[in-house]
């Protein structure tokens, strides 16, 4: 079977590129866009603690079939409504293939084997301009 | 594609960064690199509406005190060699816009580490991004 490495593929960056091509049928940069925007109103149906708590619990169900050493941290997207999942290596992918079998799916994704999918630094936060008169408890 | 920049007041290593979505709309913003987030872009909810970008799944991201946030998650097009754009995933959050590693897999980031140094944002020789 030919590797497809081919960058050059329009609309996505390479590592998306190849998870897409994997797909039957492979997934499309204006595929991605679309599913997203019509899962919108699904995602939005549950506050975000409440999607990652099913999620949590669906992942302990699941744990022994998803956390498998070839997993280890690839991300999993799971439908909290029927417990049904997908693996990929770049979020992008995974939840599209997803939404194609669920269309009204509700949606957390995990790092397999991790606590946290992703990590951020900090940035230096500006206070209030002077013209608010409110003086923050800390007298910052 | 090359992308060059400058370090700010806040020694923060800032680039220009073109959104785009389908309804043909394109926002140029200014975005801190940040090594120390793996995802792709962070963006302010007011960013994500103006734009109408879709919703990924929800998750969990542990941020540099080492407390951990929920998160929702989107998805839209920057604009990096092909002017139609390139998919990529957006976090939510409020602070600065964030590039982080994700976005820049198989590229040099150049910084000269000095207020108003230079930054440059280019193609591995020989990547796969080097086309």
């Amino acid at each position: 079977m030919e590797t497809v490495t081919d960058s050059s593929v329009p609309g996505f960056f390479p590592a998306t590129a190849r998870e897409a091509a994997l797909a039957d049928p492979p997934v499309t940069p204006d595929e991605v866009m679309e599913r997203a925007r019509e899962g919108t109103k699904y995602q939005n149906s549950l506050p975000t603690g409440e999607i990652m708590r099913r999620t949590w619990a669906v992942y302990y169900q699941k744990r022994a079939e998803i956390e498998t050493e070839v997993n280890i941290g690839r991300l999993v997207s799971i439908d909290v409504q029927s417990g049904d999942y997908e693996l990929d290596s770049d979020g992008v992918v995974g939840p599209t293939i997803l939404r194609r079998r669920r269309p009204d799916a509700i949606m957390g994704m995990l790092r397999v084997g991790y606590a946290t999918a992703f990590k951020k630094g900090g940035s230096m936060r500006r206070l209030s301009p002077m013209s608010v008169p409110e003086v923050p408890s800390n007298g910052r | 594609m090359d992308v060059s920049g400058r370090v700010d007041e806040r020694l923060d290593a800032v680039i220009a960064i073109t959104l785009k979505n389908d309804l043909g709309q394109t926002l140029v913003i200014d975005a801190v690199i940040d090594s120390g987030f793996n995802d792709a872009l962070s963006l302010p909810s007011a960013v994500i509406q103006q734009l109408k970008f879709g919703a990924l799944p929800s998750i969990i991201v542990e941020l540099a005190d080492g407390s951990e946030a929920e998160t929702q998650t989107f998805t839209g097009r920057v604009v990096w060699d092909d002017p139609r754009g390139r998919i990529i995933r957006i976090q939510q959050g409020e602070g600065r816009p964030l590039v982080g590693m994700a976005l820049l897999l198989e590229h040099r980031v150049t910084i000269d580490v000095r207020y108003d140094g230079a930054v440059r944002v280019e193609p591995i020789p020989g990547s796969e991004e080097d086309i």
